[in-house]
């Protein structure tokens, strides 16, 4: 199959052979398929492109695939950004049979200065199985509510768990949850740490909301950082938040900034806020934070500035007193500690059809840390099949604290037909406002199943003309038994006959190949061909019409020429009997073989001679001679 | 007289030779050709027939299918059922046969002897639309969930989609056709090269043809009786741990739905249904497809 001219080639182009092409389709159908089956996927989005310096961006990471659990992913380094965990959701699908695990996660980003950013791509790890997201695009512009620094101080990366503080310069207050502070506590603190005095350029205060709780309850913690409004920083100074063991932490974005008077003096305060869940009773503490602001060479040297070395403030730790939970517990208690929760419960129809499915979501909401909450559950319900369908966990800060929205989908099979009710569901936790443990209760639902096929009519619309109703539906009919039916042989490949079938075309391609290589090994040798054929011809001149003489005559000097590969019409007497002579061919028979000949003459010129037998004669003498001479 | 065609002599008289027997070549390859092609359909088609050799009493046996057909259009479910099975014990079982067992058993509420004869119709003819849909029904009735097979990615359903035509003696017989043919082009082009048999891009299609079809053939000899599949026949059946009722219960399966088995080992049969979920039943709460 090289290219050839004529064939639309250009010379030295060979045409790809079909095996080639074949094998090309095929790896590139098997690259795909791996690909398709790698069985993850996975993408994240900003909700937006452009944001101002300090706005909150929220970035979100989908992953897909078969498989049933996720590692939650790592965040690579973004940069110059401030970056709080948010929420978490999962959910199970069936498709087609097979189910469908998808993943959403949530978190909120706060950029810390103005630029194009291009975020990294995440890496996500599921079931032995990486992928990787694309990258992200943010523009960050300047005049946001992040503090831009006095003389380039701003920038430098800071940590998701050590935010950074503004560095400098005045604007009004941004309105945070206490509007335009006027006091140190603007956290309506249970206990409260101090580094600093009023009229100092610097201080830092840590407070907690409650010092006293019970296992579970939320705290939130909020540590500020003054800096005197005519008092300028070059340097960014370096949090070190407190150390909460024993708590779980939760961020609460996003920092806020505010200008508040302490004592008549105008600060600038910076604040960051966590929600703490305490684990353990006990006397457990929040651990000191500390603020060093670095000393800065240039305005030590031109401004005379007495400072002289870092500037280093500690919170001091604030004691937290944990509680047990209460006795009283209800049995189906599973640990939740929250406020003002709420349970309900939503299905997305209330009638269906035996072997359809069902999915029913029970939302569970309210403050609190809904993360280690137990899970609302059905309860048992015997004529439904339960599969899980998956549950989300959506968690963000609201009005300075952690709020949460638990969602448990499940789907229910109803097994046969009838009017059914999911009974109520309920739910027990200990609330942190009324101080006792509650027992929330959904109302119940009422569901109808008809039977597979029936009781529900199906209308089919044709071209609005009008409507088909189905009243019923049943298994197709059975099917006639004609005299047709022939009966099942069994498996072809256990069969004699089969193997033979399969061996027989061998057996022909053997046989062809062999007459093929043979009649090329005639045909590549002409004397050979026109000796064996020389016989044939012979006879085949007796059998022509005319003088029966003659015609005896030119077969035997058919023959002779055609076996001594020399024209007929140019032998002699003596090239025959020398010929003859050569092969081997005896005394009496080369008499013959003259004496034929002297009749074929005596026959043809003496008209009263008859050579009616001549035919017969020469025929007879030639098989003789064929047999003699052989067919070399 | 007739003017007849003489040879002439000599030397002209070799090519003139060769120039006649190409020409017998020719016609003895058509006629090779053609008759191979024949005897290759009538092989095919005939195959089926003459490759089974147990006696069958073909008269009786549709004799009894028809007395259950007439036995089910009266709701006589049970004599339908003794007939039918009757006809296939006399060697006529048919799909239409197999189909309509299904279709009592169905009928009398047995669902996994339902899903079982449409399975085994389907076995036999795929394409038995009839079949599918009963089975879909029966299907959406068993309590366990089946595990169910891996999709393939979706430029690769059109395969799954000609796999599931034709049955495992259908397969066997495309092949075989496939086969003849090969070997067909590949002799002709040793006797007689016309200007499409010259390179081998013939071959090359036939060949990977039949690569496919043998491919085919032996993914459904995979599934279909290298791997025993079986179905659920009784209401509710205890899986052990071991061969005996002695051992411990570690799980409980449903009427309907299809295992596959491992082995046998007396009155026990060891099934599994993918994944972990391994264990011993009685033999007689499953039937094999």
């Amino acid at each position: 199959m090289s290219g050839e001219p004529g064939h639309g080639l250009p010379a030295g182009v060979s045409r790809p052979s079909p095996l080639v092409l074949m094998v090309g389709v095929m790896l590139a159908m098997l690259v795909g398929a791996v690909q398709v089956w790698a069985g993850i996927s996975c993408s994240a989005r900003l909700d937006r492109q452009t944001a101002k310096v300090g706005e909150q961006v929220v970035l979100t990471l989908e992953v897909e695939g078969d498989v049933q659990s996720i590692e939650t992913p790592r965040l690579p380094d973004f940069g110059p950004f401030e970056v709080y965990g948010g929420g978490e959701s999962q959910r199970l699908s069936l498709v087609n049979g097979t189910f469908h695990s998808s993943h959403s996660y949530t978190w909120y980003l706060r950029p810390l200065k103005a630029g194009s950013f291009e975020l990294p791509p995440i890496e996500v790890a599921a079931g032995g199985q990486v992928c990787h997201t694309g990258k992200l695009s943010l523009t960050v512009r300047s005049g946001g509510q992040a503090p831009p620094a006095a003389s380039g101080g701003a920038g430098g990366g800071a940590s998701p768990s050590s935010p950074s503080l503004g560095s400098g310069g005045t604007r009004p207050s941004t309105g945070g949850s206490g509007g335009p502070a006027t006091a140190l506590d603007v956290a309506r603190p249970g206990a409260m740490s101090q580094a600093g005095r009023a009229g100092d350029p610097f201080l830092v205060t840590m407070s907690v909301d409650r010092d006293t709780v019970v296992v579970g309850e939320q705290i939130v913690l909020t540590f500020s950082f003054f800096r005197g409004i005519r008092t300028s920083i070059f340097s960014r100074p370096q949090y070190t938040p407190p150390s909460t063991e024993g708590f779980w932490r939760e961020d609460l974005p996003p920092e806020r900034h505010d200008t508040v008077d302490v004592k008549g003096e105008p600060y600038e305060v910076t604040r960051i806020q966590y929600a703490l869940f305490p684990t353990r009773a006990g006397k457990l503490q929040v651990g000191e934070a500390m603020v060093r602001i670095p000393q800065d060479a240039f305005d030590s040297f031109f401004r005379r500035s007495p400072r002289r070395g870092d500037i280093v403030l500690r919170a001091p730790a604030i004691p937290v007193l944990v509680r047990e939970l209460p006795p009283g517990r209800p049995e189906d208690f599973s640990g939740t500690v929250a406020s003002g929760l709420h349970l309900k419960i939503e299905t997305d129809r209330n009638s269906l059809k035996v072997g359809d499915a069902l999915t029913v979501t029970l939302e569970l909401s309210g403050q609190g840390y809904l993360a280690s909450a137990g899970k609302p559950r059905l309860p048992s319900l015997e004529d439904f099949r339960e599969h899980d369908s998956g549950s989300s966990l959506d968690s963000r800060p609201v009005s300075g604290r952690l709020q949460g929205r638990l969602r448990v989908e499940s789907l229910l099979i109803p097994r046969k037909a009838g009017d059914f009710e999911i009974p109520p569901v309920h739910y027990s936790y200990y609330d942190t406002d009324q101080h006792r443990y509650r027992t929330l209760s959904t109302d119940p639902v009422p569901i109808h199943v008809t039977a597979s096929g029936e009781g529900e009519v199906q209308s089919f619309a044709t071209g609005g003309k009008s409507r088909i109703e189905v009243l019923s539906q049943d298994i197709l009919h059975i099917q006639p038994i004609t005299a047709r039916l022939r009966p099942y042989h069994g498996l072809l490949l256990r069969s004699r006959v089969f193997w033979a079938a399969v061996a027989l075309p061998l057996l022909l391609w053997l046989v062809s190949g062999l007459l093929a290589r043979r009649r090329r090994l005639r045909l590549a040798d002409p004397v050979r061909l026109r000796a064996e054929a020389a016989l044939r011809n012979a006879r085949r001149r007796l059998a022509e019409e005319g003088d029966a003489a003659q015609r005896a005559g030119e077969a035997l000097m058919v023959w002779l020429g055609d076996k001594s590969n020399r024209a007929p019409a140019g032998l002699t007497r003596d090239d025959m009997e020398r010929w003859l002579q050569t092969k081997g061919v005896g005394e009496a028979m080369r008499r013959e073989v003259a004496d034929l000949l002297d009749r074929v003459d005596r026959a043809r010129f003496a008209t009263a001679t008859s050579g009616e037998d001549l035919p017969a004669v020469a025929e007879d003498l030639l098989k003789r001679l064929e047999k003699e001479v052989g067919r070399d | 007289m007739t003017e007849k065609r003489r040879l002439p002599m000599g030397r002209h008289r070799v090519a003139a030779e060769r120039h006649l027997l190409m020409g017998k070549r020719r016609l003895l390859a058509g006629l090779l050709l053609l008759s191979t092609l024949a005897v290759a359909v009538l092989v095919v088609a005939l195959l089926p027939t003459v490759a089974g050799s147990a006696a069958v009493d073909l008269p009786r046996a549709q004799e009894r299918a028809a007395e259950g057909n007439r036995a089910y259009e009266s709701g006589r479910w049970d004599d339908a059922i003794e007939a039918w099975q009757q006809a296939i014990d006399a060697g006529l079982d048919h799909e239409v046969i197999l189909y309509n067992l299904g279709n009592a058993w169905f009928k009398k509420g047995r669902i996994g002897k339902a899903i079982l004869f449409y399975r085994r119709a389907l076995r036999m003819n795929p394409r038995d639309g009839a079949a599918r849909s009963n089975l879909q029904r029966a299907m959406a009735q068993v309590r366990d969930e089946a595990l169910q097979p891996l999709s393939l990615p979706i430029f690769l359903r059109p395969l799954e989609w000609i796999y599931g035509r034709l049955s495992l003696n259908e397969w066997t017989m495309v092949s075989l056709a496939l086969w003849w043919l090969l070997i067909l082009v590949a002799a002709l082009r040793g006797w007689w090269r016309p200007s499409w048999l010259q390179g081998r891009g013939l071959l090359w299609v036939f060949g990977l043809l039949l690569l496919f079809a043998v491919s085919m053939t032996a993914l459904h000899l995979r599934r279909e009786r290298l791997r025993h599949e079986a179905v659920v026949v009784a209401e509710e059946v205890e899986v052990r741990s071991g061969p005996g009722d002695d051992y411990r219960l570690s799980f409980k399966i449903h009427e309907g739905l299809p295992v596959f088995i491992d082995r046998r080992e007396g009155d026990w049969t060891r099934i599994h249904l993918g994944g972990e979920l391994v264990g011993w039943v009685p033999s007689d709460r499953i039937e094999e497809i």
